[in-house]
């Protein structure tokens, strides 16, 4: 569970700071908030991070975005221990039996408990004294204001992350790790959002000190944790039938598509976090959705080829449509004069290496990753001749470093690997043979992939040929 | 060297050709790639990257070419090619391989033109005109960027990333001839251009222009300088102009049959990778980039009622608000309503602010400066003053230091003590470094601030806040000092 790991963060990182600029800290957090805070007072020995997390957890809690602050029950700054709980609750008039509660900006008291409440009750308790979540604001403020932009961006990206948790529930998905950061937080308050061409990733930040100066940020989704869970799959069968897809999807899809009417997504610059397993592919609703507009940013890739932003929305929706190529829409597609291959973002150019091989369309990938290799190696000017003709040491030695600066950046995956495959497959042996040759130098284990390959794609010519190589080696050592 | 009329006549169809580049000091900057080519194989490497064509210069040991050389890329209509210039002296290995490979005489200096290929496309052993240049480039079929990318945009009304980037190569190409026209010294742009090329790439080199502002005009420049005569306006912003304008107000494409496309929309598209503007603060001395960023501006400001948070129209309209083609911060946040959910300390949002007081230091604007961060620090030394109370008695460092912090004096801070010294609001000023000292832990703020009054004149102001800097505690971090009483 996230918060839990977290939680020992958040409470952990003050400690370092001095008695009462940590009590600042925690004021000033709750002050800078836009939504009230829930402060947690931690008991020494209890299991209130049990309680806590129950809390949290709930997805009506979750979507009032409350600030947390959790208040350790003693603080040991400098050697000496402070008695962090009780001071704070000293602040507040608070009794020393007070677990919880739930405070303004302005440090109004709303609500205080000495045991842990249910999520509904604590919910309605809210409700009753004026607190609305996050997604509620935003739809009053848009009754006023239907054409605010960032407002109903927004909107889109709460309406995206409710229909999210509530499908995985409904359909008993398990979480994605990249959304867990939903549970916690304010991410209305914390959090950048796409409006304005910045990340939509969710991070909540602790401040290492309490001046705000220096703030560590601390990213929930799983690809900080390199020992986080992988997202899974989604199964096939995992559909919402129409009445649940149009309660839990309906407003979500009504904000996307108003979206598309006048080109606003592009003026707002949408952005989709990146999902292996995007969760709209659950909604028919959405699916369809996404199938009419695709072809819109199609249309604008056409004026913008190589735009991460609309590749990036391509991209999603492409996924959850299901049937949609990406190279046929590169080949639609007009470079600039001066742009090649490596032109368009990587995200799109491993895509379109994948479909390529999945679909064996080796001549597209011959032909642009022929382009990418040469770029990278160099070898696009007279200094080809140079190297394949051994007539230049130097020029040799130029090109083979680059070819491992190239291996090792881990592009053997990314381009020599489907490359070579590539020309193999369409029987270009001789760029198959320049490509071997100025890896030659790099190791043998450079040459034993490459005849593997050629084994794999039942060349044993070129197996036994590139074999030379290194046997050349060997004699030569 | 006699030109063949029918050349001539080509040259003013495909050039704007100028009769007055002759000034006396030769100051822009070129595509100078000045680092190591220790042989030939690099050079070729670096050569093939480059687009259209790279000028090579091998100079002799005395660098007799040198700057005569680079003055002759200035000039138009050479200077229109925009063509990254190499210069080798003769301790690089790689102009001796070229001589030696081409036949060339050592000692004595030598230019050559040389395609992406490595192809010698034009040389000599003479000092060339920069007319003799551009005529090599055009027997050789070596068009500019910009041009090459407007044969495309025939074909291809539409395309909207090469219109950008066409943009932005006739930007840098009227910045370099703006600063060659005002005689702006090398030293001014010169800083932008190494790490440019550290990138090594055709975006490398475009990226010297940059939206940081370091090869901007400084306030002195704009004071100083005159604007550009209409003549010369026209010759070097009139196309850039034109083509902003018609990408602004002639965009007809719509994605769909609904689409109510306002030119906005198409802006942002082509902003989307918004590291390399299409405006620049150099048409500040051109009245007729003026009022073109005066049109965009109002476009600009109109969209972002509709999206207050945009980071890239909040970019774009600090840019143009160096040209000053735009409304002050202040009214236009008056007609800015934040999304509910924006909380107030972030409004506007702090890079904003940061951009533009930068913006606004560089142009001398101090009272924008004022007009802005008076109103937020009023309003966080009132909360100090609320909170300080709660503390128990104890005088206390912290709250204040949550704001009054070294980010703080840094984005903001020393602005406005500047903006006031520069106004002549001395005991407002004073009053605010007293202010600082009661409610911040920062010590450092103090040594800027003498510095900054020792160096407009007030000199017993400087004395007290440099001892006022000595008598405070040590701070050498962010980290707020507490002190109880």
């Amino acid at each position: 569970m996230r918060a839990t790991i977290f939680l020992p963060l958040l409470i952990g990182l003050p400690l370092t700071a001095q008695t009462d600029f940590f009590q600042q800290g925690l004021l000033n957090r709750i002050k800078t908030s836009t939504q009230p805070s829930l402060l947690i007072f931690l008991q020494q020995g209890s299991n209130s991070l049990t309680h806590y997390t129950k809390l949290i957890q709930n997805e009506a809690v979750a979507e009032l975005g409350l600030n947390l602050v959790a208040v350790p029950h003693t603080a040991t700054i400098n050697r000496t221990s402070v008695d962090s709980g009780n001071n704070m609750r000293r602040h507040f008039g608070l009794g020393s039996n007070i677990l919880w509660a739930v405070v303004t900006p302005a440090e109004q008291l709303l609500l205080t408990g000495t045991a842990w409440p249910e999520p509904e009750e604590f919910v309605q308790q809210l409700s009753g004294k004026g607190v609305q979540s996050p997604a509620s604001v935003l739809r009053d403020f848009l009754k006023t204001h239907p054409d605010h932009l960032d407002a109903r961006v927004e909107l889109l990206h709460l309406q995206l992350k409710s229909a999210d948790k509530r499908t995985r529930t409904e359909l008993d998905i398990d979480p994605d790790p990249d959304t867990a950061t939903a549970l916690t937080g304010n991410p209305i308050a914390r959090n950048r959002l796409p409006g304005g061409g910045q990340s939509s990733t969710f991070t909540t930040s602790i401040r290492s000190s309490a001046d705000g100066s220096s703030p560590t940020t601390l990213s929930f989704p799983g690809s900080v944790d390199p020992n986080a869970p992988k997202p899974k799959p989604i199964p096939d069968d995992k559909v919402l039938d129409t009445v649940t897809d149009l309660k839990i999807w309906g407003g979500y899809a009504e904000s996307f598509d108003r979206l598309f009417v006048a080109d606003d997504w592009i003026a707002v610059g949408l952005v989709f976090e990146n999902r292996e397993y995007p969760i709209e592919v659950c909604s028919p609703l959405v699916k369809n959705l996404y199938r009419r507009k695709i072809s819109q940013v199609e249309t604008a890739l056409e004026l913008a080829p190589v735009s991460p932003r609309l590749w990036s929305i391509w991209s999603r929706m492409a996924d959850v449509v299901g049937d949609r190529s990406a190279i046929s829409v590169f080949e639609r597609l007009v470079p600039r004069p001066g742009a090649n291959f490596s032109s368009w973002p990587e995200d799109v150019r491993n895509r379109l290496i994948s479909e390529a091989r999945t679909t064996g369309k080796w001549d597209f990938l011959a032909n642009n990753l022929w382009t990418e290799y040469e770029r990278s190696s160099g070898t696009n000017n007279s200094i080809t001749s140079f190297a394949v003709n051994d007539a230049n040491r130097a020029a040799v030695n130029d090109a083979a470093r680059r070819v491992t600066e190239l291996m090792n950046s881990d592009q053997w995956e990314k381009i020599i690997a489907p490359l070579l495959e590539a020309l193999i497959r369409t029987n270009d042996t001789g760029r198959a043979d320049i490509v071997v040759n100025t890896l030659k130098d790099r190791g043998e284990i450079n040459i034993q992939k490459a005849i593997g390959l050629a084994n794999i794609c039942s060349r044993p010519d070129l197996a036994q040929r590139w074999g030379v190589f290194i046997s050349e080696k060997e004699s030569n050592i | 060297m006699k030109i063949p009329k029918f050349l001539k006549i080509t040259m003013l169809c495909l050039f704007p050709v100028t009769l007055f580049c002759q000034v006396e000091s030769r100051v822009a900057s070129v595509n100078i790639m000045d680092v190591g080519v220790q042989d030939l194989a690099t050079l070729l490497r670096r050569v093939s990257t480059n687009i259209p064509a790279t000028i090579v210069l091998l100079d002799s040991q005395e660098k007799d070419w040198e700057e005569p050389f680079k003055n002759i890329l200035r000039e138009d209509p050479f200077a229109l090619m925009n063509l990254t210039f190499i210069s080798l002296s003769t301790d690089q290995g790689a102009g001796n391989e070229l001589r030696e490979r081409e036949g060339w005489q050592e000692k004595i200096p030598h230019w050559a033109i040389l395609s992406p290929e490595g192809r010698i496309v034009a040389h000599g052993a003479s000092l060339p005109t920069s007319t003799q240049l551009a005529e090599a480039c055009y027997s050789a079929r070596i068009v500019s960027k910009a041009e090459t990318y407007r044969q495309f945009l025939r074909e291809h009304p539409n395309h909207e990333e090469t219109r950008r980037a066409m943009l932005q190569e006739m930007l840098e190409v009227a910045e370099k001839r703006t600063r060659y026209a005002l005689q702006v010294p090398e030293s001014t742009t010169q800083s932008r251009i190494p790490s440019a090329f550290v990138m090594g790439s055709i975006g490398g080199l475009n990226s010297t222009i940059n939206s940081s502002g370091s090869g901007d005009p400084t306030a002195e420049q704009i004071e100083n300088l005159p604007e550009l005569t209409s003549e010369a306006d026209e010759r070097i912003w009139g196309n850039y102009c034109s083509e902003l304008r018609r990408y602004l107000e002639g965009i007809t494409w719509q994605s769909s049959e609904n689409s109510t496309n306002t030119g906005i929309s198409s802006l942002i598209l082509t902003l989307t990778r918004a590291s390399k503007p299409i405006t620049s603060a150099w048409g500040i001395y051109s009245p007729l980039t003026r009022e073109t960023y005066s049109r965009i501006a109002s476009k600009v400001e109109e969209a972002m009622t509709r999206q207050p948070s945009s980071t890239t129209l909040w970019q774009l309209w600090v840019s143009l608000q160096k040209t000053r083609a735009t409304r002050s911060m202040a009214q236009l946040l008056a007609d800015l309503e934040p999304s509910p959910t924006v909380p107030a300390t972030n409004w506007p949002p702090e890079s904003v602010r940061t951009d533009y007081i930068r913006s606004c230091r560089e142009i001398g604007d101090w009272k924008a400066i004022l007009d802005l961060v008076e109103p937020i620090w009023e309003m966080q030394k009132a909360l100090i003053e609320r909170d300080r109370p709660a503390i128990d008695g104890a005088r206390n460092f912290s709250l204040g230091s949550a704001f009054f912090n070294q980010s703080f004096w840094t984005s903001s801070g020393e602005a406005y003590l500047e903006a006031l010294l520069m106004q002549g609001r001395l005991t407002e000023a004073e009053q605010m470094m007293r202010t600082w000292e009661s409610v911040s832990g920062w010590s450092g703020a103090f040594t800027v601030a003498a510095n900054l009054a020792e160096k407009l004149g007030h000199e017993n102001t400087a004395k007290v806040w440099r001892e006022l800097g000595e008598k405070a505690p040590p701070a050498t971090s962010n980290a707020p000092v507490q002190i109880f009483r």
